[in-house]
């Protein structure tokens, strides 16, 4: 309601009384009513528009030249609701509100502009009957504080709806305005918090924390997603992010701070749980690359209950393996344990004690997981304990079950290693044995071949028993390359190293061979240097042998061989050249492997170890092995082997 | 008198077959195929050499090597072991000579004349 302190003057009779006036003090009068700064007009009793000041006529844009135009019309006038008003209402309204309020808000249309509001002051003038005569009105343009009103209005809403505690503070620190958001989250009404200090919020740990953010406040500096703890009205401890901004007056003083908190604890928490979630998947890979790497059961056993009782958070674990040893599938139970006292473990697991659950811990809660081979059966199980209720929630059950998963690959890889190596051993026991007992008759047929031979006159026989003695070395040396293959493929080849003249041993086996082999001529330089090497004489010897022998047996069209050895500071090489079939470049690429026979070789007897031995004889003593050759034209074989150094 | 050989060797054939070349050579030969057989023997009879096989049914052809060693009647005696099984000897033992089965028989009657001497 509008107040109007001025009583109705004409009674005072200040208002218009011709009489005492002069004409320079009408003029006066007049002059400023037409200069006003408001808006200013005057209409009949009839509504009609007898005067509008200077004001007037600015703000509504033209003049009302037509002494029967209605003054609502001149300014297309409506409610503030937007309703027009009908003439009547347009003759009445003038005199109402100045009867009644004195004052009203109206829309006004000026200057063909959308609809502005104004304030209508109204002085109703009677005559001296006491008949209304029309009346003297005053526009106040509302449309400015309308505007802030509005932006007012709508910033209330923002800080009404916002999620957030909006809070308002003066420099002392007193609350001043209060959101919803600030109750929903600190659980304060309105009027419980206004006026009290903003202290009540914080715990006392972090009480400096306001006396700092003041400081920054006052001098102009926001504080800005600042994360810290307050106190909610029930005495919870929350995480807040905080912004403060300054709030100043419209000098640019600062009276005060805007405080603006959001709730983060569930942020926190998450965060928290990602990290928690992000070490545990840490913890699952270390102990899986462990346990991968790992093959003897003992220790992936131990390693999977000690982290995993750490990692679920139970206060003991254990973990109970099903152990089947042998071909004869004999089964014990190994356990290992983590965290609880040896003595209940061993009683309740190895099961020769009846043990009641309560001894075993007065806990409420315990889980177990069964440990399950790739091929169904259960390995054994991962047993937990804790005296904590809610200690096991889903997602424990689900680390220990994938725990448990990869230590069942870990557990079949070690027993498949276990495996392996029983096998191996078996292997190795096999042929150890096998070559003992070919060895034996073997011994026999020879022995005696040789005694007859020695009873025989006749050189026809004598060459019969000779060829069957050549079969019977044949025989022997098959049995040793045989054991010899088996010892290198489980590393168990030895050397028994000694230093020798790497030149005597060419010219023991190239005598040996010219004594037995008369189809071919078998150069050597034997004249020379001696060549000095550190290695297994028989060994190398064996190499030489068969490099030889492999010379005369692939070039049976032909009757030559050359043995060259030829030296450097640091190696010593020796090479057999023959003139045979020789060998492709595709069969020389294979030609080193086990039982690799070339092509066309097979009217050639011989079972393909023979390089391959070599090859793996020569390269462990340090030297190298390769093949020279043409198809069709020949070969020549070579080996290397360091020299012995004089130290 | 003749020397004396031991021959400790549980294959019948290479026994008997060892035994005739032995003797062939003016040799006495004395065989056993079991260890303990052995040992109950050895205190009553006289050995020049032992010969000894490694894989016996009751026994290894080496432990017999290193007891015949500890004993203060038979360390002086020279011992060849012979052996289809090429494995390391063992120093205890330290034979006087090791014969690879199969072995060529001048050879083998060499070693013999060389050790027992």
């Amino acid at each position: 309601m509008y107040e109007n302190a001025c009583e109705p003057l004409l009674a005072k009779g200040v208002f218009v009384k011709k009489n005492g006036m002069k004409e320079s003090d009408k003029g006066l009068v007049m002059n400023g009513i037409y200069e006003s700064p408001l808006p200013m007009f005057a209409c009949d009793e009839h509504g009609f528009v007898l005067y509008q000041n200077c004001a007037a006529h600015k703000l509504m844009g033209y003049r009302a030249d037509e002494q029967k135009t209605l003054w609502c019309d001149v300014w297309r006038v409506r409610r503030i609701d937007g309703s027009s008003l009908s003439a009547e209402a347009c003759l009445r309204i003038l005199a109402e509100v100045g009867e009644n309020s004195k004052a009203t808000e109206v829309l006004m249309e000026a200057n063909g502009q959308a609809a502005q509001r104004m304030l209508l002051i109204s002085s109703p003038h009677k005559d001296q009957e006491g008949r209304y005569r029309g009346t003297f009105n005053t526009l106040v343009d509302l449309s400015h504080s309308v505007a802030i009103e509005r932006k007012q209005a709508f910033l209330s809403a923002v800080v009404e709806s916002s999620d957030d505690a909006i809070v308002t503070k003066n420099l002392h620190g007193t609350i001043t305005s209060w959101n919803r958001g600030a109750e929903r989250i600190f659980g304060y009404q309105e009027q419980e918090v206004i006026g009290k200090s903003i202290t009540i919020l914080i715990p006392e740990s972090r009480l400096d924390e306001e006396d700092r953010i003041l400081a920054q406040i006052q001098s102009g500096i926001k504080v800005d997603h600042f994360q810290t703890v307050r106190r909610t009205k029930s005495g919870k401890e929350i995480f807040v992010s905080l912004t403060v901004s300054p709030v100043k007056d419209s000098t640019g003083k600062i009276i005060g701070a805007s405080k603006i908190a959001r709730d983060i604890t569930r942020e926190v928490e998450t965060q928290a749980t990602l990290k928690r979630y992000a070490n545990n998947l840490e913890a699952i890979n270390a102990l899986n690359r462990l346990i991968s790497k790992n093959l003897d059961v003992q220790k992936i056993l131990q390693e999977v209950i000690d982290a995993t009782t750490r990692l679920i958070g139970a206060s003991f674990g254990a973990f109970s393996y099903n152990n089947t040893v042998g071909e004869d599938d004999k089964t014990n139970m190994l356990y290992t344990y983590a965290g609880g006292p040896a003595d209940l473990f061993q009683s309740a697991l190895s099961g020769t004690q009846i043990v009641r659950s309560t001894d075993i811990t007065q806990d409420e809660q315990h889980m177990s997981v069964p440990v399950i081979s790739s091929d169904g059966t259960v390995l054994g199980r991962l047993f937990f304990g804790s005296p904590v209720t809610g200690t096991f929630e889903a997602w424990h059950k689900d680390v220990a079950t994938n725990i448990a998963a990869q230590a069942a690959v870990a557990l079949d890889n070690s027993k498949l290693f276990e495996e392996v190596n029983r096998l191996n051993a078996k292997k190795d026991e096999f042929i150890a044995l096998a070559s003992h007992e070919l060895r034996t008759p073997l011994t026999t047929i020879n022995g005696y071949l040789q005694i007859v031979k020695k009873k025989l006159d006749d050189p026809k026989k004598i060459t019969f028993i000779d060829k069957t003695l050549n079969q019977v070395t044949k025989l022997t040396k098959l049995v040793a390359e045989m054991l010899d293959i088996s010892r290198i493929e489980t590393g168990k080849l030895d050397f028994a190293m000694e230093p020798f003249d790497l030149r005597e041993s060419v010219k023991d086996v190239v005598d040996t061979f010219r004594y037995a082999e008369a189809s071919h001529t078998i150069t050597f330089a034997e004249q020379g240097n001696p060549v000095p090497v550190m290695a297994d004489r028989m060994r190398i010897e064996q190499v030489i042998t068969n490099l030889l022998g492999n010379a005369i047996k692939y070039s049976p069209q032909s009757n030559r061989v050359e043995v060259l050895l030829e030296y450097e500071d640091d190696s010593v090489r020796v090479n057999i050249k023959d003139q045979g079939i020789g060998i492709t470049e595709e069969q020389q690429k294979q030609l080193f492997t086990r039982f690799y026979r070339a092509e066309g070789t097979d009217k050639i007897p011989g079972l393909g170890i023979g390089l391959y031995l070599s090859k793996e004889i020569i390269e462990r003593h340090g030297g190298t092995v390769g093949v020279e050759s043409v198809f069709g034209k020949g070969s020549m074989f070579y080996f290397t082997l360091p020299i012995a150094q004089n130290k | 008198m003749n020397k004396q050989v031991i021959v400790l060797e549980d294959d019948r054939e290479i026994r008997e077959m060892v035994e005739y070349i032995l003797s062939e050579e003016h040799l006495e030969v004395r065989s056993f195929e079991k260890v303990e057989k052995f040992w109950k023997a050895i205190d009553s009879i006289h050995s020049d050499l032992f010969l000894l096989d490694i894989m016996l049914p009751d026994g290894n052809g080496l432990e017999v090597c290193k007891q015949l060693r500890l004993q203060k009647k038979t360390q002086h005696i020279p011992i060849i072991i012979m052996s289809a099984h090429f494995s390391a000897v063992e120093g205890e033992c330290n034979p006087a000579d090791f014969i690879r089965k199969p072995f060529d028989v001048d050879d083998f009657i060499g070693t013999i004349h060389r050790i027992i001497a």
